[in-house]
């Protein structure tokens, strides 16, 4: 992508770091950490992306059809991303993840299973992911949400990204964790 | 342009436009008469995110012919 993107001027943060446990509102114990690895998280992760209701699929992704998730998952899974999954025991509920695109920034998604929505976990998942992200050296991360999607813009912003792109179909937004250099 | 049309063995006519690609596609669908606007239909982020730059906005929007994305 661009390396003109645009990032604000003022540092967002501190941010929790993984691994964090919590209550959801609905009262069930969630662990957020980073993913290990293992073939029983990527099974896990699997598992959650093919039960995901296409409903709530974004921008194509995730895909729809198991083969391509796996594709998908192994790329966004490679060794130069940073990923956190939110485990409800051995179930998982959430998934967030920067990859880099190539120019020291990174794109960041988040995905929450249906069941497991609008109790909190979001909002967790993204802030230890960017206190994730600092921990390893990351100054710039940005992404794209659809416009209608008001309630994935609000959290964003209320953890401090800010539209940095608005004359698509899609926003971008942007946040900066550290100074460049 | 040209050398992906002879490597798919495909005759056409190429041309430049400039200024604001979007306005102009659908002005010369419009004046000359075409009945179709086929575009590549949107690029892919790092994670996978399809996203449709301003150009193809404006030809969906606009165009009075019927637009094909292709992916």
């Amino acid at each position: 992508m661009s390396s003109e993107r645009r990032y604000p001027e003022t540092v967002s943060g501190p941010f929790e770091e993984p691994p964090i446990n919590f209550d959801d509102r609905d009262g069930r114990d969630i662990e957020i950490r980073p993913y290990d690895r293992s073939e029983s998280e990527y099974e896990a992760l699997a598992e959650m992306y093919v039960e995901f209701d296409p409903s709530d699929r974004a921008q194509g992704i995730p895909p729809g059809r198991e083969s391509r998730v796996r594709t998908w998952l192994d790329g966004i899974l490679a060794d130069d991303c940073y990923n956190l999954i939110a485990w409800d025991g051995d179930t998982a509920a959430g998934h967030s993840t920067l990859v880099p695109d190539g120019d020291d920034d990174y794109e960041l998604a988040i995905f929450v299973l249906q069941d497991y929505q609008k109790a909190g976990i979001g909002t967790h998942l993204i802030e230890s992911l960017l206190g994730y992200g600092y921990n390893e050296g990351i100054n710039c991360v940005w992404l794209t949400v659809e416009r209608w999607n008001h309630a994935a813009v609000s959290l964003y912003e209320k953890v401090g990204f800010e539209t940095t792109g608005a004359e698509s179909f899609e926003l971008e937004m942007a946040i900066r964790l550290a100074e460049d250099g | 342009m040209t050398a992906t049309l002879e490597e798919h063995d495909i005759t056409a006519a190429t041309r430049h436009v400039s200024g604001q690609p979007g306005s102009e596609l659908v002005d010369i669908a419009e004046s000359e008469g075409f009945d179709e606007i086929v575009l590549a239909g949107g690029r892919t982020s790092p994670m996978g995110k399809i996203s449709i730059d301003k150009t193809v906005e404006f030809v969906v929007l606009n165009a009075h012919t019927t637009v094909t994305l292709v992916r």
